[in-house]
């Protein structure tokens, strides 16, 4: 009987590679028709939703044909037990739809294409998931639609259920609202070992129940009605299910590290002691042979900000629980914390990341006015179209908070204002607000709003000159008591990286890098001339007040799917690039670099290495990884 | 040859082949050394199960009417002798049965006689 | 005594929760020929399915000796399942492979005029029957089922059909059990008679047996209520008295014609006094 399956099978397979190739022909011959290149994105994703179809129809196959036939009987007559009947079935189809899956794979790498990008793990999940719950509900009726019905809908709560026990497991371990868990693990999988190990168990647990309830039911199965086999089928199901439940949830929360989360910060301190970020609202620092932790026991997130001042650090951190932002200040030598200020979520005008600005002794930022914020409801993301907000400064030795108030033009909807400078002019002080393709806006002490012009890409501020972008070049400005004086004007692609550094005080800089036209360039603010420093082959950083370093890429643009060996680190001086150290990567995962004032931060395979300025010679920390 | 078994007939059916062959062997049908037909074959020409011929078979070689030598089958056998008492027996046997039949009619025996004579003129 | 090639212990079957078979025991030996009767819908098909294993019992077994394994229990069921698009050439082909037969024979099926090439939908009820008996026969089996098929088959393909399974059971020691409505081609070849009724056989006995105990009466008088009257048809002038159980005895008490009557005339007359019964209840 093993040749009449196969053939089936082939036969079955025979018409899903026709019609794929089919489908395959007809997008290249509209392509072809068009002009355009092969659109292999459109295609690997056309492929894929026919191979879960297939998956399901072979799934659901094994004995459509029969029944069709009316053969039935006859299957039942042939010297087979039950099980050894449900082999011969099962073994062709799971042949054929891994053969299909492996060839997807091949042509998914072949065409370099990433339509599926962090989904294509579960993709593979959903794949398999749906041909062996498919399998188990093939004998569910007789009516072919109505069966796939069924497997949709089981599928969809089986991948719901899924994706629910590995949050749930996370949040249960972390003490994270599941609510706010959400899909992510799932985007994940591709670069998160312990996810993608959690999910692939889950999935195995979870699809269990359903082969195991439908062999088990299969062994009385006879002529009789459906749903008797059905109900007996179900008897066996549930509580299997509670028990792949069950036991799934252990491995969830057995399994899953906080890696999914774990955008944990490592930030190395003036005082060369390392502030480790850890979440929920756990931080270490690290002397060089001991530790001290803290838990604040609440669950911030913590955002990237770290604001030194003498004694004391200003974190910033999403809180979980009241969903608002916090600011808080740590005290380094007793480690007792407190929270200065706390932001509902809705009054930020963008994420937190982006709105905390220092300059001197104090922290600014920008947030709504409160009626604006109730408008707008909990969703920060919502952009603010509308004119009134507010401009808070904190000032960290009294921990006392100055507000001003504006009315601004409004912002382009798709970009938030955004703080990034901050000046006095004749002994009254002004902010810098801006984006991209925005006005450029100066806030006065005094509660007046001024538009400085237009700049197409992120403007900056850096030495007492304003730079903006018109478009095809970088024009640079003076800011007198008011208005703007374009000073000099330079063509060219110009990116200047300056933008989100979070300390603004750039007034004794006396060089600029950036990028033009795929070369690094140099602009010395005294004369503001423009030299070329060498081809652009990776990252600019600035550390405030006026430090500049550059690490290059081995592949620029980076290789998808390939991780860099390397990286090296240079430092732009005088318009020169000075060599300080070469990153060797080892493992097959990507490699995190992170450069800021106090030095570099490499974190490869979970684990942390650090580097500290200005000799970049490593610090070592007991108990580190 | 003409051998014919009664369904309704209690007498089972192994008994109604052995009486039949008997009777084909007593008209001449079957004489002295030929091949009785294959238990198969009369199973299918008679609509009787194997089992019931072969039974049949065992008892005519038990009791002397055939037998089975050289593997190609029975053959008849009639034993000198024998040929007059088994006719002498088969037409009693007939004989009883009009008898009966006739005295639930109603005849007695001279009536029966009577009709002998009758029926030889 | 050897092992009985099939034995059936307390097995019990429902369809939708009417119970069809209750707690039905029975064994069948080697070599004998079994006939399974009964009226419509009383079980005889499931009992045979359950046999055959095609039908799993809800409680009780079904225990099938040695030398009646899977390979070797020939079933013609009554729906004469098979793949209706194959080819008889293809129904063969793998008939014989999944049941590792070496050599198949085909006179029945050239008798008929069938053509490898022939599909199976295309052939009339009788064809499908003698094509069921030979790949069914092509086994070898030991145990044979047959449900209802006989009454489908026009009498040439009928007297085909007897006649190849009495060559089988001549060749072999085969055991045959039939479920039949149609009997009178056949009624001398059962050596046992089962007539099944409530989910349970009410008469298991030896068709000679059988034959002594049930007589008829045609008369166009009541019956006297002293004899054992099993089932009566008077619906015409002459009304048709089944006798059973019937003794030697009566025949001196009464002065009545009993007439000696043929294997398918009693089991008419058991079903006929099933329905009677089923009515009065």
């Amino acid at each position: 009987m093993n040749r009449k399956e196969w053939l089936e099978v082939g036969k079955q397979s025979l018409y899903f590679v026709m019609a794929a190739a089919g489908m395959v022909l007809l997008v290249a011959l509209m392509n072809w028709l068009q002009g355009k290149p092969l659109e292999a994105e459109k295609i690997i994703i056309m492929l894929g939703l026919w191979l879960l179809m297939f998956s399901m129809f072979l799934g659901l196959s094994p004995f459509a044909m029969d029944s069709k036939q009316k053969g039935m009987e006859y299957l039942l007559t042939l010297p087979y037990s039950r099980r050894r009947l449900l082999f011969i079935k099962l073994l062709p189809r799971l042949a054929a739809a891994v053969l299909f899956y492996f060839m997807l794979v091949l042509l998914y790498n072949i065409m370099g294409s990433d339509a599926f990008a962090g989904g294509f793990m579960a993709f593979s999940l959903a794949y398999f998931a749906l041909f062996l719950i498919s399998f188990s509900l093939s004998l569910v009726h007789e009516n072919f639609i109505v069966q796939s019905l069924w497997a949709g809908v089981a599928l969809c709560g089986y991948m719901a259920l899924c994706l629910f026990i590995c949050v749930l497991g996370f949040g249960w371990k972390f003490g994270m609202p599941s609510s706010w868990v959400g899909p992510r693990p799932w985007l994940n999988l591709n670069y998160d070992v312990s996810s993608l190990l959690t999910a692939i168990v889950v999935f195995l647990l979870m699809a269990a129940p359903f082969i195991a309830s439908f062999f088990l039911a299969f062994k009385k199965f006879d002529l009789r009605p459906a749903r008797a086999f059905n109900r007996r089928q179900l008897l066996f199901f549930a509580p299997l299910l509670l028990l792949a439940f069950a036991s799934s949830l252990g491995v969830a929360y057995l399994m899953q590290k906080s890696s999914a989360y774990d955008e944990s910060f490592y930030y190395i301190l003036e005082n060369r002691q390392l502030l480790k970020k850890g979440w929920p609202g756990k931080l270490t620092l690290h002397k060089e042979n001991r530790q001290r932790r803290l838990d604040t026991k609440r669950s911030f997130m913590w955002d990237w900000n770290v604001f030194e001042t003498p004694g004391k650090l200003f974190l910033t951190a999403y809180d979980v629980q009241d969903n608002s932002t916090a600011v808080i200040r740590l005290n380094l030598d007793d480690l007792a914390w407190d929270t200065v200020r706390r932001i509902p979520h809705n009054y930020l005008a963008n994420n937190a990341f982006s709105a905390f600005r220092q300059y001197g002794q104090n922290l600014v930022f920008l947030q709504r006015s409160r009626e604006e914020a109730e408008k707008a409801g909990m969703q920060p993301a919502v952009p603010l179209k509308n004119v009134r907000l507010e401009l808070v400064v904190i000032d960290m030795n009294s921990e006392k908070s100055k507000i001003l108030s504006y009315q601004i033009p409004p912002f382009p909807i798709r970009y938030n204002p955004v703080i990034f400078a901050h000046d006095e002019i004749d002994g009254r002080q002004f902010w810098l607000v801006g984006n991209q393709r925005a006005n450029i806006i100066r806030l006065w002490e005094d509660g007046q709003a001024e538009v400085l012009g237009f700049s197409h890409k992120m403007p900056a501020y850096f030495g007492h000159l304003l730079f903006s972008h018109s478009g095809k070049s970088l024009v640079i400005h003076r800011l007198p008591a008011s208005g703007r004086e374009t000073v000099k004007e330079i063509d060219g692609e110009f990116q200047l990286s300056v933008f989100f550094q979070s300390r603004m005080d750039t007034g004794n800089a006396r060089e600029i890098y950036g990028k033009r036209d795929k070369r690094i360039v140099r602009l010395d603010l005294d004369t503001l001339t423009m030299d070329d420093v060498g081809p652009e082959r990776g990252q600019i950083f600035f550390i405030s007040p006026g430090d500049f370093f550059y690490s290059e890429h081995e592949a620029w643009p980076s290789a998808h799917g390939k991780p860099d060996k390397w990286r090296k680190i240079y430092r732009l001086q005088d318009g020169k690039m000075v060599f300080l150290k070469q990153l060797n990567f080892r493992g097959p995962d990507f490699g995190h670099v992170w450069i800021d004032k106090s030095g570099i931060t490499l974190r490869e395979n979970g684990r942390t290495r650090l580097f500290a300025f200005p000799d970049l010679g490593e610090l070592k920390f007991k108990n580190l990884n | 040859m003409n051998l014919s078994i009664d369904a309704k007939s209690p007498l089972p059916v192994y008994q109604q082949v052995i009486q039949a062959i008997k009777l084909e062997v007593l008209s001449g049908g079957l004489r002295d050394g030929d091949l009785l037909p294959s238990i198969r074959d009369l199973a299918k020409l008679l609509k009787l199960n194997p089992n019931t011929v072969a039974k049949a078979y065992y008892a005519l070689e038990a009791e002397g009417f055939s037998e089975n030598r050289s593997g190609s089958g029975s053959r008849v056998r009639v034993p000198a002798g024998r040929q007059d008492s088994l006719r002498k027996a088969m037409l009693e046997s007939e004989f009883k049965n009009f008898l009966e039949k006739a005295v639930s009619l109603g005849f007695s025996l001279e009536d029966i006689k009577q009709l002998a004579e009758r029926i030889k003129k | 005594m050897s092992q009985p090639i099939v034995e059936v212990r307390d097995l019990s079957f429902s369809f939708s929760r009417k119970k069809v078979i209750d707690g039905l025991s029975v064994s069948f030996p080697k070599g004998e020929w079994a006939v399974i009767a009964g009226r419509n819908g009383v079980g005889k098909s499931t009992l045979l399915r359950a046999l055959s294993g095609v039908l799993l019992p809800d409680s009780g077994k079904v225990i099938r000796s040695q030398e009646a394994p899977a390979k070797k229990i020939g079933f013609i069921s009554d729906a004469l399942s098979l793949f209706e698009d194959w080819t008889v050439e293809r129904a063969r082909a793998f008939h014989c492979r999944v049941f590792a037969i070496g050599e198949f024979d085909d006179r029945l099926l050239k008798r008929l005029g069938l053509s490898q090439k022939d599909r199976i939908k295309n052939l009339s009820a009788g064809e499908r029957a003698i094509l069921h008996l030979s790949l069914v026969l092509s086994q070898k089996p030991s145990l044979l089922l047959v449900d209802e098929v006989m009454h489908m088959l026009d009498p040439y393909i009928r007297e085909l059909f007897i006649e190849t399974l009495i060559e089988h059971l001549a060749a072999s020691r085969a055991t045959v059990l039939t479920v039949n409505h149609t009997f009178s081609e056949i009624e001398k070849i059962p050596e046992r008679v089962l007539v099944m009724d409530d989910g349970k056989f009410v008469i298991d006995e030896t068709s000679e047996a059988l034959r002594g105990k049930m007589k008829k009466i045609v008369s166009r008088d009541p019956l006297p209520e002293t004899l054992p009257c099993f089932f009566k048809k008077t619906d015409g002038i002459y009304k048709e008295y089944y006798i059973y159980p019937f003794r030697e005895e009566l025949l001196a008490d009464h002065a009545l014609d009993f007439q000696d009557i043929a294997l398918a005339e009693i089991i008419k007359a058991f079903i006929g006094g099933g329905y009677e019964q089923k009515r009065m209840a």
